[in-house]
Order: C-alpha cells, then structure tokens, then sequence
C-alpha cells in the first residue's frame, strides 16, 4: 500500500514538473498557432544556464530559476521575433508548415551547437536538501518545495489570465482571433509576450530538471514530444489542462515503470500521445 | 522530358554504375550512401510532396526493413528473400497504421508519425530478444560489396522512377489535389481514403528493401541508427531543401546536402545536425517552395530550359 | 469623415475588389449592399485592418489608416461589428462586453459605456455572468453590437448585423442603430436585407463583384425598379 502511495505521490511531483514546462507549448500553439518543436531544447538551455549560475555565482536553483526565466525571456523574444514574426504573412497551412521547418530545424541546430561548445555528456546540479519522512513515506524536501513552487506558479498564473485585463486579452485572442483584432487588441504584441513567457517558464523548469535529474543537450526533441502528450492529453490552449495532462503521463510512466520496468517507461508517454491525437484530439479539457 | 536531359541522367547513371571500377572504395561507399538518401528521400515526397502530408516517421519503414532483414538472416533465410521480407513487412506495417494515422491532419500528422518513430525505437530497444535491445543486432559479413553497392543503386533508381511515375499518372493528379483541398477531391469523387492508405504503402516499399540493403552491407543496426535522424529526418530536410512535390526537388536537395554533409564529416568531424537544422531553418523562413521553385534561380531554370516540376508555375506546392 | 478611394485587395491571388471607391459623412448611416460574394465583406475588412488592402487609400477624419495595424484603427474609433459576430462564447455576457472596452481610448470610460450599453439592451444587464453563447441568436447579435459600442465608436461599421435573425428581432436590432446614430456615431452597414438596409439609411451604395455599380440617396434607390427587380429575390 504504502509502495503505491509514494509511486502516485512521486507521479504527483513529477506530474507537476511535466505540467510547469508544457504551460509554454500550450499557450504558443493556441495564440499563435505555432507549434515549437524546439521548446524541449529552450528547458536544456535553462538547465545549462542554471548549472552555470549554481557553478559560478553559486546561485541555488530556485533563484537561478528566477534568473533564468528573465534571461530566457528576453530570448523567447528574439527567437520569435528573428524566426517566427517573418510567418505571419503566409497562409494558414504555409505558417504551419513553415513554423515547423523552422522550430524543427532550431532544435537540431541548438541540440549539436550545444553539444559541440560544451560536450555532450550529461550534467547535473549537485543541490540537495534532505528528506521528510512521514510514517513509511519518504518525500525530499527539494521535489516537495518544487511541487509547491509549481502549484504557486500555476495558480498565479491562472488568476493572470482570468482576472487580469492583459490576462484576459490573452485568453481572448485563444478563443477568438477575429473577435480580439475588433476589439483593439494588438494581437502581436500579446503574442510576442505570450511566446517569451512560456519559453522563461520552460527555461526556469530547466534548471529545475537539472537539480533533480540531469540534462543533456541531446535530450530537446524527446522532451518536446513528451510534451505535446501533456497538452494533446489535457488540451491544448488549457491550463488546468496542462496539470491534468501532466498528472496523467507521470501516473502512467510511474505505474509502467512499476509494473513492467523502468526501460518501458519512455515509450509510455508517445504511446499516450499517438492514442490521444487519434481518439480525442482535443484533449481531455481543450476545446476542438 | 527533353532529349538531351535524358541523356544527361543517363550518363549520370552509367557513371554511377561504373563507380566500382573507376573509383576508390570511398567513392564506392559515398555512391552507396547517396543512392540511399535518394531513395529514402525520393520516396518520402511521394507522401509528403504530392499529398502534402508531412510524414516524419518515414525512416520507420527503412528501420523495420534493417531488422527484418537481419532477423531472417540470423535464422537461415537467404538474403535475397530476407530483402523481399524486409520491404514486405514495411509495407504490411504501413497498410496496417494508414487507417488510424491518416485520420491525422497537418500538424498534428507530423507529430503523430514522428510519435511512432519514437515508440518504435523504444520497442526495439526492450523486445531485446528478437531485436538485440540497444547493443544492436549484427550478421555475418559479406565477402563483396559489389552486389549491395548495386541493389542500392537499383534501389535509388527505382525510387525516382516510382517518384516520376506517381507524378506523370492520375494517381499523382489526385494526390496533388488531395494536397491543394482535400474536401474537394473527396466531393470530386476521389476515394481519399483509399488513396491514402494505398500511397502510404507504396511509398513505404523501398525504404524497407533499403532498410535490409544496408543491414546486408553494413551487418550491424541498433534501435538509434534504424530509427534515428539520418534516415527519418534527413530524407525530409533534403526534399524540402530541393522542392518538396517537384521531379528534381528530392534529386537536388539529396545531392547538395549528402555533399555538405560528406565534406562537414571529413573537414570537422561534428556539426552535421547543425548543418541540417541551419538548412531547414533556411528553407522555412526564405525559401519554403525549395531550391527547384525559388524566384532566385528561376531564370537559371528558364535559361537552360529545365524541365517543369509538376504543380504550379504560379508558386509553391508544398508549403504555401 | 471616412473617405475610401480606389481600395483593391486581394485573396491570394485572386483579385476581389476592383477600385472601390465611397465616403461617409459625419453623422451618416451609409448601407453596402449586395448579394453573395459581391465584396461587402471585404471591402469592410479593409477598412478595419484585418484585411491588407493591396491600393487604394483610406482617410478616416483626415489620416491615412489604409497600412496600419488593426488595434491602431480601433484606436481611432473606427468599430468593426464583424461577420458571424465572433463573440467569445465561453466567456460570461459581462467579459465580453468589457473587452470590448480594452482600447487605451475606451478604457477609461469603461464604468460609463457599461452603463450606456445596459440601457440600450436590458437583456446584457441581466444575462450579465451567463456565458455568451447561452444566448439567442438575437441577444447574441446585441451583445456583438454592445460590444462594439463599448470602444467608443466614433464610426461603426457593421457587417450584417440581421443575418440569421427573426423579423422581429432584426427590427429591434435596426431601432437601436438609430438610437446609436441620434447619438452621434456614425454608422455603415452592409447588408443582404435590403428592405430594412434602405429604410434606416441616408445613403446606399450598391456591390457586384467587387465594384460599387450604383450610388444615391436611399429614397431614390428604393423607389427604382431595377433595384427592386434585382435584389426582391434575394
């Protein structure tokens, strides 16, 4: 019993870490219609960037993760305005296939520059806090404080985008392109905006990532399909979603690994995607 | 295609041919690879040009070839069977996904494709027993390189002439106005579903013949060469850098690259998924329509009176 | 205060409108008719901004707005109510209509636009935290009005505002535009309902693919038999 409790707590805080990275990739598909495929590679840049903010100011990961989410920030910006703005004028399925060349080709192209200046072997921040133990259930304090940070940040940005008006204007371009250009709303602007945000949260996830597990740069385009079945599963566009989403593929991977063995459990999360895209493309919260 | 064209490919050919006599065992071996690219990649624009439907996982049929391939050798069967079986079960596999994968549209195909591509390498990494796991699979040597280097090649030239058949046929009319709009072709009376499935199956042939045609050379394949980048990926940036949906699109765009790539990997050693993901960043921002369709070069073509790709005059048609 | 002159555009290729040309006078309610296809829509696209037009300029109250930005026009007070009104169906009756006040200029005057739109239409007021897609079909196309009226128009360009309404209702739809225009908005509006296009408006313009083929005060257009001749059966 107490095995399987921790198997779906742990799942919890993983669940958590998949849904805090994928929130990115949601958003840009839905206001911008543009699927990044090289959003795995921005979360190894952030992880790289923290091991050398941990490395070198001695910064621990939860204010390197501030740091690089303002760093990759201002670099979403010039990604999208460098690469994707010059999209804009093409037809729907020209942008799509276009915004796929270009985010495919910026993720092999970030992956072996990557490993070419820094090697490619595999790095970790070595930051550890001790662990909380609670009758038979040992839970890390570093993964529950991460757990917590994702919830904080969940949930701020959740009221972000109901409350606030620049919120809701973002939410509104989602929902209704038309409808936000009539009103007024600069729709390039929120998209620009929208698009540096997700990458700054994928960057601070990164480092994240880089405290518990350990990052390589070879590791961006398994990463982003893992998850786009976070988001195909709860629903693109979908905050709760992107929660829900996560929770769903860690629980699966967990239980898999559990069951069937560790080795099985890459494979669980393209299984889940492939099933998703073919039964409910929309998701589990999304709308079509 | 104009007479003196025609003899141009068909010099080209014979010196190919040739290669093994008048060239060192590098040349040999840089023939061998870039007749594969060229099949792989000429077969992929069948699906991914003329009806427009990105298929990522298209080095899915080249992997399930290898391993067949070398599974059957391993249990006794003659290597020329073994081939057969290889594109076979390519075939077989990809007429058993097409009805659920084709239910995918535009984007969402792609990641669909790539997703299986994915998973299949994961199988092929835990079924150790049948496939070796990640140590890879290998088979006896093979005293000559002279039978494989002209299977490939024979390979190669199958692929464009089934590229250059499919586009002179109704059944490329079809595919290209399946691409443009798919709701119309279907009102227009094309059974799209079963063009699909069937275009599918077709193009999934030779990378399967190849798959097991590399397995014969080179004996050995593991979980991240038959399902990795060179041959799921690269076939595609190497169409669209040449023209996706054109004749001489997947030749070009083949040549360049295999070139680029050989010389990247002879001068530096590193940097050739750079070099790709340069070039497809290229091509998406600057030159969508590939190098056969750009104004830059368009003079040059009406100059030297190339001959027409097939789709428009008026623009791109892959990616619009 | 809107003067279009010689406005081409196109949809890939494929040229649509063809020299477009018409003005509108402060205070006016000018009618864009025409049947299926004629050009209406874009041509009132255009204008907003959310179609580039490709030649042609556009002059509202004196500036050149035909390369700017769509919010930049809002910003002018130029309102587009857009075809099939693109409301925001998830969001509550109350959202939408704030939204509509998001331009820098309307934004201040928020509290008392919702006020003046809650007059206009009662119903707003009370479906208030409804979401908007649980109205009908009527209260919807108020509520895509509303909204328009919560950016401050100083002209409003409505693109068939009485499309999939009951009789009854596009008359309660059409005394509320007059309210508006008593009250100093100018407005055009295109549509295929000729009948009650020409009983609301000063002047008329006619549209056949992509041309303006006939001019004049809206008595006179009524009273022409061709006109009846060619649009009674629409």
């Amino acid at each position: 019993m107490s095995a399987l409790l921790q198997i779906l707590i742990g799942a919890g805080l993983q669940g958590a870490l998949y849904a805090l990275g994928a929130i990115g990739l949601s958003l840009s598909f839905g206001v911008l219609r543009i699927m990044n495929l090289s959003h795995g590679d921005f979360l190894m840049l952030g992880g790289l960037v923290g091991y050398l903010a941990f490395v070198h100011l001695g910064l621990n990961p939860f204010v390197a993760a501030a740091l690089v989410g303002g760093c990759l920030f201002l670099a979403g910006i010039a990604y999208h305005e460098l690469l994707l703005t010059r999209l804009a004028g093409r037809s729907p399925r020209g942008v799509l296939i276009a915004s796929v060349m270009v985010t495919l080709g910026s993720a092999l192209a970030i992956e072996d520059l990557t490993a070419f200046f820094w090697g490619g072997s595999s790095i970790g921040i070595p930051y550890r806090l001790r662990s909380l133990v609670w009758g038979d259930a040992v839970f890390p304090l570093l993964r529950v404080l991460l757990l917590v940070a994702t919830l904080v940040l969940t949930t701020g940005l959740y009221f972000f985008l109901g409350k606030s008006f620049l919120g809701r204007a973002v939410v509104a371009s989602t929902l209704n392109r038309e409808g936000a250009l009539v009103v007024g709303i600069n729709i390039r602007r929120i998209a620009l905006f929208t698009f540096g945000f997700g990458i700054a949260l994928t960057g601070a996830t990164g480092v994240f990532y880089a405290t518990l597990f350990s990052i390589e740069p070879y590791m961006g385009l398994g990463l982003t399909l893992k998850y786009l079945a976070v988001i195909v599963v709860g629903g693109i566009g979908s905050l709760p979603g992107a929660l829900v989403g996560g929770l769903v593929i860690a629980t699966a991977e967990s239980v898999t690994a559990y069951y069937l063995g560790p080795h099985w459990s890459p494979m669980v999360a393209f299984a889940i995607l492939v099933a998703a895209l073919l039964v409910r493309p929309q998701g589990l919260l999304g709308r079509a | 295609m104009s007479r003196p064209y025609r003899a141009l490919l068909t010099a080209l050919l014979l010196l190919a041919a040739a290669t093994p006599w008048i060239g060192s065992r590098y040349h040999v071996s840089f023939m061998f690879f870039l007749c594969m690219h060229l099949a792989l990649t000429a077969t992929y624009d069948i699906v991914g040009g003329y009806m427009g439907y990105v298929n990522l996982g298209h080095g899915a049929f080249f992997g399930l070839g290898a391993y067949v391939y070398g599974i059957g050798v391993r249990g006794g069967v003659h290597p020329l069977i073994a081939l057969g079986l290889a594109a076979l079960v390519a075939g077989l596999v990809a007429r058993l996904i097409a009805v659920p994968v084709f239910r995918l549209r535009g984007v969402y195909f792609a990641i669909g494709t790539f997703g299986i591509l994915k998973l299949l390498e994961v199988l092929a990494v835990n079924l150790g027993d049948v496939t070796g796991g990640t140590p890879g699979l290998s088979i006896p040597p093979t005293p000559s390189t002279l039978p494989t280097f002209y299977l490939m090649l024979g390979a190669a030239v199958a692929a464009v002439a089934l590229n250059a058949g499919v586009a002179g046929s109704r059944l490329g009319l079809g595919l290209v106005s399946l691409r443009e709009d798919e709701e119309v072709a279907e009102a227009s009376g094309i059974d799209t579903r079963r063009l699909k499935a069937n275009v599918f199956t077709l193009s999934a042939l030779v990378p399967g013949l190849v798959g097991g045609i590399y397995m014969w050379q080179l004996t050995y394949i593991n979980p991240p060469t038959a399902f990795g980048f060179e041959q799921s990926f690269a076939p595609v940036i190497m169409a669209m850098l040449g023209g996706t949906g054109t004749l001489a699109g997947p030749l070009v765009g083949t040549i360049f690259l295999t070139l680029i790539e050989e010389v990247l990997w002879s001068r530096l050693g590193y940097l050739q998924l750079a070099m790709y993901g340069a070039v497809l960043v290229f091509v998406g921002l600057v030159m969508p329509g590939g190098l056969m369709r750009s104004r830059f070069f368009s003079r040059a073509y009406r100059a030297l009176a190339l001959p027409d790709h097939y789709g428009y005059r008026a623009g791109a048609g892959g990616a619009r | 205060m809107l003067e279009v002159k010689g406005l081409e555009a196109l949809y890939g290729a494929i040229r649509v409108l063809w020299g477009v040309s018409l003005r509108i006078e402060e205070g006016e309610i000018i009618a864009l008719l025409g049947g299926n296809g004629a050009g209406k829509s874009t041509t009132i696209k255009s204008i907003s901004g959310i179609v580039r037009p490709a030649a042609g300029e556009i002059r509202f109250l004196g500036e050149r707005i035909d390369r700017l930005p769509p919010h930049q026009i809002v910003e002018a007070g130029l309102i587009q109510m857009p075809e099939g009104r693109q409301i925001w169906g998830d969001l509550t009756v109350r959202d939408n209509l704030e939204l509509g006040a998001f331009s820098a200029r309307a934004r201040p005057e928020r509290a008392r636009s919702l006020a003046w739109v809650h007059s206009l239409f009662p119903v707003l007021a009370e479906r208030a935290r409804m979401r908007a897609k649980s109205l009908s079909g009527g209260q919807q196309q108020m509520l895509a009005i509303a909204r328009g009226l919560m950016s401050r128009p100083r002209l409003l360009m409505l693109d068939e505002p009485s499309l999939g309404l009951a009789p009854q209702v596009v008359d309660e739809v059409f005394e509320t535009l007059i309210r508006i225009n008593e009250e100093g908005i100018s407005i055009l509006l295109v549509e295929q309902n000729v009948e009650f296009a020409l009983r609301i408006a000063d002047r008329a313009y006619v549209m056949e693919n992509g041309r303006i083929v006939r001019e004049g005060a809206s008595d006179a257009l009524r009273a022409s038999d061709e006109i009846r001749a060619a649009y009674l059966g629409l």
